[in-house]
C-alpha cells in the first residue's frame, strides 16, 4: 500500500514536470535562424520567416502602445516573411537581469548618448555594430547620428524627436494677472512676481520628486549658461570658468526663497504639482514636451513658451527621445531582418505614425507637427545642451557629476543650504574633464 | 474573555477605528474618483462632480483587457496557493510531527529563505525558468513564487508541534498510516493556520510586481499589478484607468479577506480528543 502511494506520487511530480514543459515549450526557441553573415553584406536577403523579438518600453507603454501596434502593423504588411513579437517589457530591472543571463531580445530601446548605459553596453560585447549594414541616413543630421555613435560606429536607430523643457502657462491666470508672455529673462521674473503677488502660486514644483524638480534647471542651464556647458563638453573649458552657472543654480534657489513655489512644495510629488497646475492653483509648471498631452487633456487654457534669457534669446535644452531608439543584441540570430526594422523605424512613415499619436517635437523637417500647440512647443532660438548630459559626459564610474546634481546638489538649493556658487563648486570638483 | 483594561481597551479601540475608517475613506474616494470623466479628474480634482458614470470601467474592460490581467493573476494566485499549501503543509508536519537528525537544522534551513529577497538570486533563476522552457509563461511565476515556503512552513510546524500526540496516537490504534492520518486528521485539523497561510501569501502573491516583470513579457500573460503599473508610470495621460484600475485590483482581496477573515481569527479546533 505504502508503495503504490509512493509510485503514485512519484507518476503525479512526473507527469507535473512534463505538463509544465509543454505548457512553457518552444516560448523562447527562435524561428527560422540563420548563421550570422561574416561580412555582414547588405545584399544578403532577410532569411525567409523569421521573428524578431522587441521589447518595447515599459515605463511610457500607456503612451506608446497605439503608436507601436499602427508602427509594427505597417513594418509586417511591408516584410510578411518577419513576424514581430513586440512586447512592453523593457525596465532597468528586465534589462538587467537580461544582460546577466545573456538573453537579450532581437531589439530593444538605447538611450543614445543621454546617459552611460549604452557605451556601457557596448564595452561589454552587447550591441551589434550597424555600421557595416549602409542603412540610409541621409534624412538625418550629425547631431541625431552622434546620439547613436560610439568610436565612430553606429549602434541604434537615430532619433527624430526632441524632449525639451518649456514653461506651461495658464492664460486665464496670466491674463487676469496682466502678464503676457515675457520676452527676456527679467520680465519673466516680474512676471512670477505679479503672480505671487496676486495670490497665485507662481510655479508648480514637484519638490519630492527627484527628476520632477530638477525640470526648472534643465530649462535655466542652457538659456543661462549653454557656452560654459558647450566648453566643459569638449574640453575647452571648466563648469566654473565664468558666473554664468553659478547665475543659474542661484536663480533656481532664488525662487524658492522668493516663494515662487508653493508654500508646501517640498512635499509635493510629480501628480500634486501637475493637478496644482490643471486644476488652477498654479499659474506655470516647468515641465517636458512629453507632458503636453495631459495638460491639453485637461481642458484649461494652455499656452507654452521656452525661457528667455537675459537678452531674449531662448536656448532650450535639448535632448533627443528614444521613443523611436532602438539597438540590435550582438547575439540577435537574424541581424539583417533586425536592420529592416531599424530601417523603417528611421523611415519617414514610421516617424509620421509617431507624431499623430503623441505630439513629440519633430527634429526632422519633413515630419509634420501634430497640431498647434506642438509647434508651439517647437519655437526656440536655439537648441542647446542638456546639462544632464553634459554632467554624465563629465562623469566618471567614482564620480558622477549628474547624479550629485539630482541627489545632492538640487535639493540643497531648494533648501537654502547653499549658494549657486557653491552648487557649481561641488560640480566642478566632481567632473572629469576631457582632455 | 477580556484581558485588556477597560481604559486600554478604548484607546486600542480609537486607534484601530482611526486607522480603519482611515483606509476605507481611501478606498471610497479611490472609488468616487473613478467614477469620473478624465477631463473632470484633471481640472477639477477636488470639486464636485458635474458627472458619475462607469465610462472608466467601460474602458478597463472593454479596451484595456482588464479580465485577461485577472485571469492571468488568478491563476497565478491559485496555481501558487496550491503549490505552497501542499508543500508546505507535508514539510511541516514531517518537521513537527518527528524526531530525526538535524531537524533544527532543517527548520533553520527554512528560516534562512525569510532572511534572503528573491532579488538576489533572479538571474540563476531566471536561468532555470529558462531552461525548463517556461520563459513567459504564467507557470514560471507559479514555480518562483511558490518557493516561498519559509513562512508557511515555519508557522505550520509550530502547529503542528504543539498537536497533542494522543491524535496521532488514536490514529495509529484505528489503523491509519502516516499518509492517511496526515491528509485525513492533520491536515483539516490544521486549516485555520492554512487559511492564515492563504490569506498572508494571497496579499504577497496577488501584489508580486518584481517575479512577472521577468518573467512574463507578452501583454496576454501579465498580471494585474503590471497593467496597474502601466497606467501609473503615465499617472496623469491615464488617470481615469489608473483610478478604475486601481479599484479593481483591491476589490477581490477585500471580498476574500472579508469571507476569510473569520477563519483566520478561529483557533485551534479543540474538539480533536474525546476528554
Amino acid at each position: 500500500m505504502k508503495g503504490k502511494n509512493r509510485i503514485l506520487l512519484l507518476a503525479l511530480a512526473l507527469m507535473l514536470t512534463v505538463v509544465l514543459q509543454a505548457c512553457g515549450g518552444n516560448n523562447n526557441k527562435q524561428e527560422g535562424t540563420t548563421p550570422k553573415s561574416e561580412n555582414n553584406a547588405t545584399d544578403t536577403p532577410a532569411p525567409a520567416n523569421v521573428t524578431l523579438k522587441v521589447w518595447g518600453d515599459l515605463g511610457n507603454q500607456a503612451v506608446l502602445e497605439e503608436p507601436y501596434k499602427q508602427i509594427n502593423a505597417a513594418f509586417t504588411a511591408k516584410h510578411p516573411n518577419i513576424k514581430l513579437e513586440y512586447d512592453f517589457a523593457q525596465n532597468d530591472q528586465s534589462l538587467g537581469v537580461a544582460l546577466q543571463a545573456q538573453e537579450l531580445p532581437d531589439l530593444f530601446i538605447v538611450q543614445g548618448d543621454k546617459t552611460s548605459k549604452m557605451s556601457e553596453m557596448q564595452r561589454n560585447g552587447f550591441l551589434l555594430d550597424l555600421s557595416s549594414y549602409n542603412m540610409d541616413l541621409s534624412r538625418f543630421t550629425d547631431a541625431e547620428k552622434a546620439y547613436c555613435t560610439i568610436d565612430g560606429k553606429l549602434y541604434c536607430s537615430l532619433p527624430s524627436f526632441f524632449d525639451t523643457n518649456v514653461v506651461y502657462y495658464n492664460k486665464d491666470i496670466y491674463e487676469k494677472a496682466g502678464i503676457s508672455v515675457p520676452t527676456n529673462w527679467d520680465e519673466f521674473v516680474a512676471g512670477l512676481e505679479a503672480l505671487k503677488t496676486s495670490g497665485v502660486t507662481p510655479i508648480a514644483l514637484a519638490g519630492k520628486s527627484e527628476w520632477d524638480r530638477a525640470w526648472p534647471v534643465f530649462a535655466l542651464a542652457p538659456a543661462f549658461a549653454n557656452d560654459v556647458l558647450k566648453a566643459s563638453l569638449t574640453g575647452q573649458g571648466k563648469l566654473t570658468d565664468d558666473s554664468s552657472l553659478a547665475e543659474m543654480f542661484q536663480a533656481f534657489r532664488d525662487f524658492a526663497d522668493n516663494g515662487y513655489f508653493a508654500k508646501d512644495f517640498l512635499a509635493v510629488d510629480g501628480a500634486g504639482a501637475q493637478f496644482a497646475f490643471t486644476n488652477g492653483k498654479a499659474a506655470t509648471i516647468i515641465d517636458g514636451t512629453w507632458s503636453n498631452s495631459t495638460y491639453v487633456a485637461s481642458g484649461i487654457n494652455l499656452g507654452r513658451f521656452p525661457i528667455p534669457n537675459k537678452e531674449g534669446k531662448r536656448i532650450v535644452q535639448s535632448s533627443y527621445s528614444n521613443f523611436m531608439t532602438y539597438a540590435v543584441s550582438a547575439n540577435s540570430k537574424q541581424p539583417e531582418a533586425a536592420i529592416e526594422y531599424l530601417n523603417f523605424l528611421n523611415s519617414l512613415e514610421a516617424q509620421q505614425i509617431m507624431e499623430d499619436f503623441t505630439g513629440l517635437v519633430p527634429t526632422l523637417k519633413d515630419i509634420v507637427a501634430k497640431d498647434e500647440g506642438v509647434k508651439e512647443l517647437a519655437v526656440f532660438d536655439e537648441a542647446g545642451l542638456n546639462i544632464y548630459s553634459v554632467l554624465t559626459a563629465l562623469s566618471t564610474p567614482e564620480k558622477n557629476a549628474a547624479d550629485i546634481m539630482m541627489k545632492d546638489v538640487i535639493p540643497k538649493l531648494m533648501t537654502s543650504a547653499i549658494t549657486g556658487e557653491e552648487a557649481v563648486q561641488i560640480l566642478d570638483q566632481a567632473s572629469t574633464y576631457p582632455n | 474573555m477580556n484581558i485588556l483594561r477597560p481604559k486600554r481597551m478604548i484607546i486600542s479601540s480609537i486607534l484601530l477605528w482611526s486607522a480603519s475608517l482611515f483606509t476605507l475613506f481611501v478606498l471610497v474616494y479611490m472609488t468616487y474618483q473613478s467614477l469620473r470623466p478624465k477631463k473632470e479628474l484633471l481640472s477639477s480634482t477636488f470639486g464636485w462632480p458635474k458627472a458619475l458614470n462607469f465610462d472608466n470601467y467601460r474602458k478597463l474592460f472593454v479596451e484595456a483587457g482588464f479580465f485577461t490581467y485577472l485571469l492571468n493573476s488568478v491563476l497565478i494566485l491559485v496555481g501558487s496557493l496550491a503549490v505552497v499549501i501542499i508543500l508546505s503543509t507535508m514539510v511541516a508536519y514531517g518537521i513537527g510531527r518527528f524526531q530525526f537528525r538535524f531537524k533544527r537544522g532543517l527548520l533553520i534551513y527554512f528560516l534562512i529563505g525569510l532572511m534572503f529577497p528573491l532579488q538576489l538570486g533572479i538571474v540563476p533563476i531566471f536561468l532555470l525558468i529558462r531552461d525548463l522552457g517556461l520563459l513567459n509563461s504564467q507557470w514560471s511565476v507559479v514555480l518562483v513564487l511558490a518557493a516561498g515556503l519559509s513562512m508557511p512552513v515555519f508557522l505550520l510546524t509550530t502547529f503542528f508541534e504543539k498537536l497533542p500526540k494522543d491524535l496521532y496516537e488514536s490514529a495509529k490504534i484505528d489503523g491509519a498510516n502516516e499518509w492517511t492520518t496526515f491528509y485525513r486528521i492533520m491536515f483539516p485539523l490544521a486549516s485555520p493556520v492554512t487559511f492564515s497561510v492563504c490569506i498572508i501569501m494571497s496579499v504577497q502573491i496577488w501584489n508580486q510586481f518584481f517575479v512577472p516583470i521577468i518573467f512574463l513579457q507578452s501583454e496576454s500573460n501579465k498580471t494585474i499589478p503590471l497593467m496597474i503599473v502601466k497606467f501609473t508610470n503615465n499617472m496623469m495621460f491615464n488617470f481615469d484607468l489608473a483610478m478604475s484600475g486601481s479599484v479593481m485590483a483591491t476589490v477581490p482581496l477585500l471580498i476574500l479577506f472579508f469571507f476569510f477573515s473569520g477563519k483566520v481569527m478561529d483557533g485551534v479546533a479543540s474538539g480533536g480528543i474525546k476528554g
